[in-house]
């Protein structure tokens, strides 16, 4: 079954529970955008966090953006800091 | 004799909502809200969300268990900020005394220690020993190095590998609550390693032989010799571990070469294998290590940009199902 998309906010605990887990896909990203099953579960969870739904086109633009932030901050560091740490890359939102 | 129950059976219990997941455990009851028989089924392991950290980090120092966790140092700015964790939140402590990242750590919430790390300065040789309330200096490593595993405890610990891996990735020291000795070196040089267990019982696994090499590699130590075991299914470095040599877990991460993606994978040590288990929520790399294979803590750590996100390990775990009929 596909994903569905969402913006929601990590509070801390109880935000996602192991039951949660246990019910249906989840995984976060970039911009507080969170792909999650698309079931009766997973749409549950988003009201319960108070989502804000978004189309996978859309949550994906948000990743990539904050991607690209990170980037251009790397692009600017010293030579020690880019052996230290990776660039990161942008990827398909699952 | 017959009784009333062995005639009629038992009476299932009608409740308007459903209890707290962790109080129907082997239960049926008829939810009236909703109209439907529910059960409490046990699930295998899975990560829920934590309390958030303090302040966004990676690749600190960590000790402790998921429910009495300590952190300390770490990155962004080579930060000295401590914390605990209590199983619901974080809360500040004192400040360690020299700051850096990429540290060994090594025991509890009032009995810590930490070594090595790195910092503008260089790689440090530094170990700071946690009472509980502060940090104290005390003996320094024979090697400076950074990105070490978390093994043993405040008065027994090792301090494994380590980078750069072509100079010290094997190297061991052992700590025997006064100072550091050089003891047998692994047999694979690495940096970015986890581990698990104790002093003389001890487990590393993963890291990197080079900037873009990540490793599967497992070795256990008996106290005397290391022994390479089975690999994990993920290569991954700077990822984060915990538990026993016969019970370990490992997450996070970043990895396989040569794109250092962070990771979500999580895999659990039988004591012979690793099978890989469910994912974190959130890939990161950096994160902390505490806990043990069915209850860990993974704070912090870095999937884009430095994180405050924690998500705790539980295992098993259990869920409200509906009795459904077909």
């Amino acid at each position: 079954m596909a994903n569905t998309y969402c913006v929601a906010t990590n509070w801390g605990k109880g935000f996602v529970t192991h039951q949660d887990r246990n019910n249906f896909y989840l995984s976060g990203h970039a911009g507080n955008v969170w792909a999650v099953g698309n079931n009766p579960a997973g749409i549950g969870w988003i009201n319960r966090v108070s989502g804000t739904g978004k189309l996978k086109a859309e949550a994906q633009a948000i990743v990539d953006g904050k991607i690209e932030e990170v980037q251009a901050v790397w692009d600017a560091s010293s030579a020690e800091n880019k052996d230290e740490h990776f660039r990161p890359e942008k990827y398909t939102l699952p | 004799m017959a009784t009333y129950k062995g005639i009629k059976g038992f009476k299932v219990q009608s409740l308007a909502s459903d209890p707290t997941v962790e109080d129907t455990v082997g239960k049926l009851w008829y939810n009236t809200a909703s109209a439907v028989l529910k059960y409490s089924a046990l699930g295998g392991g899975a990560w829920a969300s934590g309390g958030a950290m303090i302040a966004a980090k990676y690749n600190m120092g960590s000790a402790g268990t998921q429910t009495a966790g300590l952190a300390s140092h770490g990155n962004p700015g080579y930060t000295l900020a401590s914390s605990t964790y209590n199983g619901s939140s974080w809360t500040a402590v004192n400040d360690a005394l020299t700051g850096r990242y990429g540290l060994s750590g090594a025991g509890s919430t009032t009995a810590a220690l930490v070594a090595g790390g790195w910092s503008p300065a260089g790689a440090h040789n530094n170990t700071e020993s946690w009472d509980g309330t502060n940090w104290t200096e005390v003996s320094e490593l024979n090697t400076a190095r950074q990105y070490l595993p978390n093994n043993g405890i405040q008065t027994a610990a090792l301090c494994v590998g380590g980078a750069p891996a072509a100079s010290n990735g094997r190297l061991n020291e052992s700590w025997n609550g006064t100072s550091w000795t050089e003891i047998t070196e692994t047999t694979t040089g690495r940096y970015g390693m986890a581990g698990a267990g104790v002093q003389t019982d001890a487990l590393v696994f993963g890291g990197k032989t080079q900037p873009n090499a990540t490793q599967i590699l497992t070795e256990k130590w008996d106290g005397s010799t290391w022994t390479e075991v089975g690999d994990l299914n993920n290569a991954r470095g700077t990822l984060s571990g915990c538990g026993t040599t016969s019970a370990a877990l490992a997450y996070g991460g970043a990895g396989p070469a040569p794109v250092d993606v962070p990771n979500i994978q999580t895999e659990q040590w039988n004591g012979a294998s690793w099978t890989s288990v469910a994912n974190m929520a959130n890939s990161a790399y950096g994160r902390s290590s505490i806990g043990t294979s069915t209850a860990a803590l993974a704070g912090g750590g870095t999937p884009v940009s430095p994180t405050t996100v924690t998500e705790e390990w539980n295992d098993p775990t259990y869920a409200i199902k509906t009795v459904t009929t077909s």
